[in-house]
């Protein structure tokens, strides 16, 4: 079998959100791209009944707060008869139907717990931290698979032992760590962002609490290469290449392919995926050609780009820019 | 230090079921919950590390969900169970060509071979990887169903089902046996080790050259030439076309690294001897000597490594 897409779409279902994180990279969220009248429920199920037949298995809902589209719960049932499903949430809508609604459908539930003393600075939000844990654990009890994504920052580093250790202890599953990208209003924020050896540590953290408590995770933001010593995580799983265009790509509210969540880049409406291998801005992430300078000829190219390409659009103005985390290699000792 | 004293009652409750109410602002009505961790909450009404360490390595005691390990980030990655499928995606034309079998076989080799690509290519070498036959949609544009190059089947047991599906004619290179297609003037395909024998005899040996597509459990006599594919890997090395295997890169990184390389320096076994002479003829035998150690199979074996 053949096709021009990748085997997971990220559906950006609205862009309206009911947490206001720090460090969101919701690129509408900047200057950099507007917000335009969102599909409908009627148009998005059109969209997983094409995209599904043309080889897309597994859609991820998300927003904004996926949660607060209206007509979500059906999409989500009507989306489950059709390929594996994965809601990302923030959690705050997330009541006992809902877990029991995603059980019964199989569908992966994924839910943002960035901090636990730093919850509520992180997200701006007067979402109690307890009632993310109480999600984790009602999933468990009614077998709902569940993930902890957490967003490390400056502000959640110094608990992130304690933040995995009570995700997992509640009931969440698997971990998903991502490191903080400026970008929407994360761009407003720099002082969130981590070093280097930050960011190693946050990796080490990660992956002995996974050790001890025998779980597994992600590292979801790629790293590059020459930084990072993947060969020391065995539950965390840390990837240097880019997944934009090959394994994933993204539908905004406005129905708009674009190759990541943190790209501003609009593609073309997304009835017009068959002419994807035209498009030049999909081609160069397919291709893998954005490149950095600084990166030409190492060996290890054909398996990392120097890290996050639209990070390093979105934080110096072009996608063969450095990732924004050179930016502060020279604060590492 | 308060704050971590709450959750730490909060996670106890979640596991341990005790009296704890879930916050007022939860809209999610707990129920209690009967655990393996009741026995930690009696005196857990602190936080300590220690303690916690404790339920986590408790918790490490029930079923853990393996996440599928990708060389590729997605930050909003989700749990989804490992499929026994690889999507290779053209980076010429975009197309996806999917192989349902195999994984993570095909992914991890064809990374490595283009790491072993880029290696030599800094080494100043002019090689390049023909991926052509892992798109579906290029091969069938250059109607590659000749076999210029050769095939290699991985190793197939008697009684094991076919390894290929007639959707997913992914290729499956077979460790050591490249050196043998290497030193092949012509094109030819064979089938590799169909039966017990476990040794890595040479073609000539084995005195088995068949057409391609020689699938499953066939014998020899069973292959039918009609059925002629060719889905191959290959290094284009100063301009004559080569197929490869993991097992050719990795002998050729572990030499570039500068590390000595073990081989069997008997007739059968792997590494093979002619793999050696391939390097040769790549480097310069001078070259190569000096990073090789020739060992009996007896002694790869008690090694328990061919290499260090």
């Amino acid at each position: 079998m053949t096709t021009v897409l990748p085997s997971v779409a990220v559906l950006e279902l609205t862009y309206r959100c009911n947490h206001a994180c720090r460090f969101c990279s919701c690129p509408w969220l900047s200057d950099m791209m507007k917000i335009e009248p969102e599909m409908t429920i009627c148009e998005w199920m059109r969209l997983i009944d094409e995209l599904s037949s043309a080889g897309v298995r597994q859609f991820s809902f998300t927003g904004g707060e996926a949660l607060l589209k209206e007509g979500c719960m059906e999409l989500l049932d009507f989306a489950a008869k059709r390929a594996l499903i994965g809601l990302l949430s923030n959690g705050r809508l997330v009541t006992d139907s809902v877990i029991s609604f995603c059980a019964e459908r199989g569908i992966r539930l994924s839910v943002s717990m960035p901090g636990l003393n730093s919850y509520t600075t992180n997200t701006d939000s007067d979402t109690p931290v307890e009632h993310i844990l109480d999600v984790f654990a009602k999933a468990k009890r009614l077998g709902c698979t569940t993930t902890v994504g957490i967003t490390v920052t400056k502000l959640n580093l110094a608990e992130l032992y304690e933040t995995i250790s009570a995700a997992l202890i509640a009931g969440a599953d698997t971990l998903l760590l991502n490191r903080f990208l400026p970008g929407g209003r994360g761009l407003s924020h720099p002082e969130l962002l981590l070093t280097v050896d930050e960011v190693r540590k946050a990796a080490d953290i990660a992956e002995d609490v996974l050790s001890r408590a025998n779980r597994r995770g992600t590292f979801g933001t790629e790293m590059p290469a020459c930084l990072i010593d993947r060969s020391r995580y065995q539950h965390l799983n840390v990837a240097t290449g880019c997944s934009a265009a090959t394994d994933f790509f993204v539908v905004g509210a406005n129905g708009k392919i674009r190759v990541c969540n943190h790209s501003p880049v609009e593609l073309m409406y997304w009835d017009n995926w068959r002419s994807l291998p035209e498009c030049s801005e999909w081609m160069h992430y397919v291709r893998h050609d954005y490149l950095p300078d600084m990166c030409v000829g190492c060996w290890q190219t054909c398996e990392c780009l120097g890290a996050c390409r639209e990070a390093a659009r979105v934080f110096s103005g072009s996608p063969t820019d450095p990732d924004p985390l050179f930016s502060n290699v020279r604060k590492d000792s | 230090m308060k704050f971590f004293k709450n959750i730490f009652k909060k996670v106890l409750a979640l596991t341990c079921g005790s009296s704890m109410k879930p916050s007022k602002e939860s809209s999610v009505k707990l129920e209690p919950i009967e655990s393996e961790f009741s026995k930690l909450a009696k005196d857990g009404n602190k936080f300590d590390r220690a303690k916690l360490d404790a339920m986590l390595v408790k918790l490490s005691e029930s079923p853990t969900l393996e996440v599928l390990n990708s060389p590729c980030a997605m930050c909003y990655s989700i749990y989804i169970p490992k499929l026994e499928r690889f999507e290779y995606v053209c980076p010429v034309c975009g197309t996806h060509t999917i192989y349902s079998k195999c994984w993570p076989h095909i992914r991890d080799e064809l990374v490595q071979c283009r790491q072993g690509v880029e290696i030599l290519r800094a080494k100043g070498l002019d090689i390049t990887l023909d991926e052509v036959p892992l798109c579906m949609k290029c091969r069938s544009a250059k109607e590659l169903n000749i076999p210029t190059r050769c095939k290699i089947v991985r190793e197939i047991e008697k009684h094991e089902s076919p390894f290929m599906s007639e959707a997913s004619p992914e290729i499956q290179l077979h460790v050591g046996d490249i050196v043998e297609i290497l030193e092949c003037k012509s094109d030819y395909c064979y089938v590799s080790r169909i039966g017990q024998d476990d040794s890595e005899a040479g073609l000539d040996r084995r005195g088995i050259y068949v057409p391609i597509d020689c699938i499953g459990d066939l014998s020899y006599d069973e292959v039918k030439p009609s059925r002629q594919r060719v889905h191959m890997l290959s290094w284009n090395i100063n301009g004559k076309s080569v197929a490869v295997s993991l097992h050719d890169v990795d002998i050729m990184m572990t030499f570039l690294k500068g590390e000595e390389i073990q081989y069997n320096n008997e007739k059968e076994g792997w590494p093979l001897k002619c793999e050696i002479n391939r390097l040769c003829e790549l480097f310069g035998s001078d070259t190569v000597k000096s990073a090789i150690k020739p060992l009996s199979v007896k002694e790869i074996m008690m090694n328990g490594a061919w290499r260090r």
